[in-house]
């Protein structure tokens, strides 16, 4: 009778199982060839590895549909069932019929590996063994997976799907990694190269896995007379089956939003110094390392009386690390994706550093963190640029603007060719072409006069109003938010107008004051061309010229980058640099290649000595034609 | 008639038309939850949002909604009654197609509006517009892609169970093609069709993969309609004539054995034809020559090494694996480690872009004749190296490979310049440093992330400047540093997603090592080889490229201020992530110019790279990627 049953089977499937073992060799020879093309694997199995990963897993699931879903959905299992002959049989028939179309198919896939590895591997029989042993307990599962599934009829989907988003879920929220199941493990990069070790942990969780499977199909196939696998094999309708899609992706897209939200990991350098305040850590790497332990000290103190001035309860991390082959005065802002923080390299000993500008750096660099970004957004960026320096000079705060002198100087310079509530309003653009320190200078002057109308209580409950709004990173922040503008006039009882007149007649006021310095800063101005290679290649060249002339020879620099399509923030890390030295050099060639069409941003810098910073052309976009 | 059945068609699509909401919806809600909708200007939504993903979603979609539209008429019985209706089979696949489509295309739609509102939302004084130019761009790519991806599931759809293996031959059929470079494959990629490729502002539009895509959707909707229109009783009517065929004959029995061989016929004449085009799209010099046969492997055996070779080699073979032992017990030395087990090296075949190339135990190595003894231990020390640095970091290092690559190749090359090799050779590696560093092209985060360094410079790169880095950290650090640090990658409370720099810090950092410093004596030891070989660096120009155009090439004429000694040589790349096995590498002949087939770079961009090689230097030294956009 398990013959004629052999027979009935093999009757029914034998062109489906042909075409199955067909295309599949096919997929393997495709895989093998175009590995060998690449040149790359190592080794033959590696193509093996690829063809158990990708076509195996397909194999499994046609042949459950074949040989139980279809059986099923089409009710002629009840034409078995009168059969003489226990339900078991009829299952382990199915069961060995397909496992045994998968054995030729990774057997075929295997015998042509090791014929064709045997030029450029040794092929040991324990070698051989391992890679034998991965592949069938791999395909074992697998199969065993899709088969147990198949009994699950029209809820087979929703467990598909549900597996996958479990794993998801469970690589979100905990350390596991997908990389690391036994089951993956299994095929892993050693896959093709092991020779000695048998990976007897994945090995013994696979069988085991396999096992439970293989024990769960029998209970579906038998219990109650297999009428429970009857029952589930009615065919899914499309509102079923659109049902289980719609909530497979809202599950995935909670788990993202899960995962985002559910806050970041904290980020830690093991072995640093340690300073910490109320709702302040600064850690600094190496430790041992005198100035930085200096500097953490003296940022901590820093952040520790910003955070109690703007009311933060606490304030992310700040790491910083030494980086010695940085100027003293450039500040490099590090990436921490999945972390909290902010994590920066300096060189505190370097040509240039000034203590006051890394903490200006370090607190916009904070705050901007704090909010998650939320400060970037133009109509408020002018004031987290002015309160870097505003809390800095608190020293000052009450008195007259000017005696602050450096500061009221890079204002005055920022705003000599008049400044009005447009500039404000147009953050960005105005920064970019005063550059970004005289742009601080002229937003902490601005604050400076509110705490001079209004008082200093007054403009630090403005800071906390636009500063420390705490908003949520998703669009409830667009209707929680206050605005500078509105804060501004909730604050001041006055209309922005009125403060912004305050403004231009304080800095009309201490103008005369500072006008032979000011007619002493030279006018900086730059050109480019571009300079035809090719019909579709050029070459940029550059010109300086400074009014009036210095005194004694100045170094200049062209900043430069290639633009993306849309404007933004220039991302100063993405900047490069040709420094010259003026009168000497007042024209140049930068050194690569740009295709006709693409875009460039530059800006000609010299260091103006009663400014302590740079006057620049201001930066300029410019497509090459 | 033909909008009652539009009717019907919507009605009975309408569970997708929830789900296709649904979808939009989820999209809007993730945004809406995860960002700052104000700070969502369309440059960021075209970097996250608008490339290869969009259209993925679309083919999921696509793939549901295929499934069941033509052929379940069959299996539910239903094509009976369409079959009642005065119109044809081609009204209703029509219909069906329109109502297919259309819902398809709501995707695109929503993704649009969102990309307007968030613009709107988001602008400043920087970017005030609405770039309706790109909109209306990705709005027509999309509804593109869209139409192609629907129509190759429909033909798909017929295959029923074997749909998924089909499509799996398919992809692998078309990653066979790209490898082996069949001209214009790539132009097939309809993922690709919404990737932005802009020329300033512009979105240049890719008229070439639009034309290829078009061309495969509208015959995979003529086979699906034809199929269509063949479903029911034509079908069975051409069975019953098949069998009427084989008793006239008198097949009978014969007839299945003709199936069988039929199914067998089919297959092998599929894997015969791959074959076939491929060998001879990979190989066509190979027909013009005449054939020998291969010379049998054989091995060589000693304590640590199984060689595998060419018996026409068996000499230089020898010569190799006489000293093998003393050159992995060098290495073994160096890092400190137990053996991993015995390596095999294949030396059998030949490489194109490596002499040697390292897996998990296992070594391959091009064994080249007019190499010397010590070259060839050298390169078979660097290879050793790389298995000591995967067994002792437990192969950490290739799971996080792109940041790790440029401590795996330094370490390598560490070893193979001091340790096997004369110090003179070390001279060629590190001018090509100097000259990076003189030309302030060594930059960390690079070197911290292949893929970066690939982007815009030579990846090989990891080699002179690696070298140097390793370097510095055994002055440093002292000579066990390496294999510590190795140890700290695979320690198990290792944190798994640190990567680029960071993740170096927190290796240093658990072995108590100063990263900062280490780092400040690579600078110094940079700074001193600019020194020592500044006269060198002096003459060497840089290179700025013109492109010369004809027919059917496309060619790059280095422009130098001054004569470069050396080769001029130039790769090609048509993607800017494009892996280093695709580039085209071409060398100036008598005119100067490096040329390339126009067919190669199909893209309306490509990119290439001049460099000058045996200028003094191990390796050739380039200079950046330049794009250069295809004109009109």
């Amino acid at each position: 009778m398990i013959r004629s049953l052999i027979r009935k089977e093999l009757s029914h499937h034998w062109l489906v199982l042909l075409i199955l073992l067909v295309l599949s060799s096919a997929g393997f020879g495709l895989i093998a060839v175009s590995d060998r093309f690449r040149g790359v694997s190592g080794s033959v199995f590696s193509s093996y590895r690829l063809f158990l990963w990708s076509i195996v897993p397909i194999c499994g699931l046609v042949l459950s549909n074949r040989l139980v879903v279809g059986e099923f959905q089409a009710k002629t299992q009840l034409f078995l069932a009168a059969l003489p002959m226990s339900r078991t049989w009829l299952v382990t028939v199915k069961y060995l019929i397909g496992a045994g179309v998968l054995l030729v198919l990774i057997g075929l896939g295997f015998g042509i590996s090791a014929a064709m590895a045997g030029r450029g591997d040794v092929l040991t029989p324990r070698f051989l063994g391992i890679v034998a042993a991965r592949a069938l307990v791999f395909s074992w599962v697998i199969y065993n997976f899709f088969f147990v599934m198949g009994f699950l009829g029209r809820y087979r989907l929703a467990l598909y799907l549900s597996g996958l988003v479990g794993l998801m879920a469970l690589e979100s929220a905990t350390e596991l990694e997908f990389s690391q199941l036994a089951l993956v493990n299994l095929l892993d990069e050693r896959f093709a190269f092991e020779k000695e070790q048998f990976p007897k942990e994945a090995l013994g969780v696979g069988l085991g896995v396999g096992s439970v499977l293989l024990g769960l199909t029998y209970v579906l196939a038998l219990v109650r007379e297999g009428n429970v696998a009857s029952l589930l094999a009615e065919r899914m309708s499309y509102r079923e089956k659109v049902v289980i899609i719609a909530l497979f992706f809202g599950f995935i897209s909670g788990v993202v939003i899960f995962d985002e939200k559910k806050g970041k990991d904290p980020f830690d350098l093991p072995g640093a110094h340690v300073e910490e305040r109320e709702g302040i850590v600064v850690k600094t790497s190496p430790a041992g390392h005198g100035v930085l332990t200096d500097l953490a000290r003296r940022t901590a103190d820093e952040l520790a009386g910003m955070r109690g001035f703007l009311g933060f309860d606490r304030l992310p991390p700040v790491f910083i690390v030494a980086r010695p082959d940085l100027d003293g005065d450039r500040f490099e802002r590090g990436v921490l994706e999945d972390s909290e923080g902010v994590h920066v390299r300096v060189n505190p000993g370097g040509r240039g550093w000034d203590d006051r500008s890394f903490f200006a750096f370090i607190i916009q660099e904070v705050v901007m963190a704090e909010s998650e970004g939320r400060l970037s957004l133009e109509r408020n960026r002018w004031v987290l640029d002015g309160f870097s320096w505003y809390w800095l000079d608190r020293e000052n705060w009450g008195e007259p603007i000017e005696r602050s002198e450096l500061l009221t100087l890079r204002a005055l310079y920022g705003t000599r060719n008049g400044f009005s509530l447009v500039q404000v309003r147009e953050w960005f653009r105005f920064k970019e072409l005063a550059g970004a320190e005289i742009a601080q200078a002229v937003a902490w002057s601005g604050l400076r006069v509110l705490a001079g109308e209004h008082g200093t209580n007054r403009c630090q409950e403005f800071l906390r109003g636009v500063l420390a709004q705490g908003l949520p990173k998703d669009v409830r922040a667009m209707f929680r938010e206050r605005s500078s503008w509105a804060e501004l006039e909730e604050e001041t009882g006055q209309t922005v107008q009125h403060w912004m007149a305050q403004w231009e007649e304080e800095l009309d006021r201490v103008r005369p004051k500072y006008a032979s310095e000011l007619a002493r800063i030279p006018k900086v101005e730059g050109r480019v061309r571009f300079s035809v290679l090719s019909a579709r290649t050029r070459q940029v060249d550059y010109e300086i010229r400074m009014e009036p002339a210095p005194e004694t020879p100045v170094n200049f620099s062209l900043s430069y980058t290639r633009l993306p399509p849309f404007d933004s923030e220039i991302d100063l890390q993405t900047v490069r640099r040709e420094i010259g030295r003026y009168p000497q050099l007042t024209n140049g060639t930068l050194p690569e290649t740009y295709g006709r069409g693409s875009r460039i941003g530059w800006v000609i810098s010299v260091p103006v000595d009663s400014l302590k910073c740079f006057v620049t052309t201001g930066w300029k976009r410019e497509q090459i034609r | 008639m033909m909008q009652a059945l539009l009717r019907k068609e919507t009605r009975q699509l309408a569970p997708f038309l929830f789900l296709t909401g649904f979808f939009v919806l989820m999209d809007w809600l993730y945004l809406l939850a995860m960002e700052f909708p104000d700070q969502l200007p369309m440059g960021k939504l075209i970097d996250q949002d608008f490339s290869q993903e969009g259209l993925v979603t679309a083919a999921v979609l696509g793939f549901a909604i295929s499934s069941g539209l033509l052929v379940t008429e069959t299996s539910e019985k239903t094509l009976d009654f369409l079959d009642g209706l005065p119109v044809g089979r081609w009204s209703i696949f029509w219909a069906k197609f329109i109502a297919a489509f259309g819902l398809m295309l709501l995707l695109p739609v929503s993704r649009l509006g969102a990309a307007l509102v968030f613009q709107s939302l988001s602008m400043h004084s920087l970017d005030n517009g609405y770039h309706w130019d790109v909109l209306v761009k990705i709005g027509f790519l999309e509804a593109w892609g869209c139409f192609v991806i629907l129509s190759v599931l429909m033909v798909l759809s017929f295959f029923r169970a074997f749909a998924l293996l089909i499509l799996g031959l398919v992809f692998w059929l078309y990653t066979l093609l790209n490898v082996v470079h069949v001209p214009g494959v790539r132009l097939l990629n309809v993922f690709a069709l919404a990737d932005p490729i802009f020329e300033g502002q512009r979105w240049v539009m890719p008229w070439g993969r639009v034309g290829a895509t078009g061309m495969m959707g509208m015959v995979c909707l003529a086979v699906a309609g034809g199929l269509f229109a063949m479903l029911g009783d034509r079908t069975m009517r051409l069975g019953a004539y098949w069998q009427r065929m084989q008793r006239r004959l008198g097949w009978g029995a014969a007839g299945v054995l003709g199936q069988l061989w039929f199914g067998f016929g089919a297959g092998l004449i599929f894997v015969v034809w791959i074959g076939l085009a491929v060998f001879h799209f990979a190989d066509e010099e190979a027909v013009r020559k005449p054939a020998f046969q291969n010379w049998e492997t054989s091995r060589l055996r000693t304590k640590h090494y199984d060689f595998l070779f060419r018996e026409n080699l068996a000499a230089e073979a020898m010569r190799l694996g006489g000293g093998a032992d003393e050159v992995h017990e060098r290495v073994r030395g160096f890092f400190e480690a137990e053996s991993p087990g015995r390596l095999v090296v294949d030396m059998s075949g030949q490489f194109q872009r490596h002499v040697g190339q390292a897996y998990w135990k296992k070594i391959r190595l091009a064994l080249d004749p007019t190499m010397d003894l010590d070259t060839l231990r050298s390169i078979l020390g660097h290879e050793t190296a790389h298995v000591y640095v995967d067994h002792l970091s437990e192969s950490r290092l290739d799971h996080v490979f792109d940041s790790a690559r440029f401590l795996h190749e330094g370490l390598a090359s560490y070893v193979e310049y001091h340790l096997f090799l004369a110090p003179e050779k070390l001279e060629g590696l590190r001018r090509v440093a100097a000259l990076m560093r003189a030309r302030n092209e060594v930059i960390l985060e690079e070197l911290a992330s292949d893929q970066q360094l690939s982007r815009k410079r030579d990846r090989n790169l990891v080699y002179p400047l690696g070298e140097i880095f390793v370097s510095a950290l055994i002055e440093h650090q002292g000579s066990n540093a390496p294999s510590r640090i190795l140890r700290a990658f695979a320690r198990k409370d290792a944190p798994e997603d640190l990567r680029g720099m960071v993740l170096w810090e927190d290796a240093f950092q658990s072995c108590g090592y100063n990263l900062p410093e280490v780092l400040a004596q690579f600078y110094m030891k940079l700074d001193q080889e600019v020194v020592a070989h500044r006269d060198w660096i002096n003459s060497v120009p840089r290179l700025l490229g013109a492109v010369e155009e004809e027919r059917d090439r496309i060619g790059i004429r280095a422009v130098a201020k001054a004569p470069a000694r050396g080769r001029i040589v130039c790769r090609f790349r048509a993607g800017v992530d494009d892996t280093e096995d695709s580039y085209f590498t071409a060398y100036a002949g008598a005119d100067g110019i490096c040329w390339v087939p126009k067919s190669w770079l199909t893209e309306r961009s490509y990119w290439y790279q001049l460099g000058l090689e045996g200028a003094g230097t191990s390796l050739p030294v380039y200079e950046s990627w330049v794009e250069v956009y295809r004109g009109n």
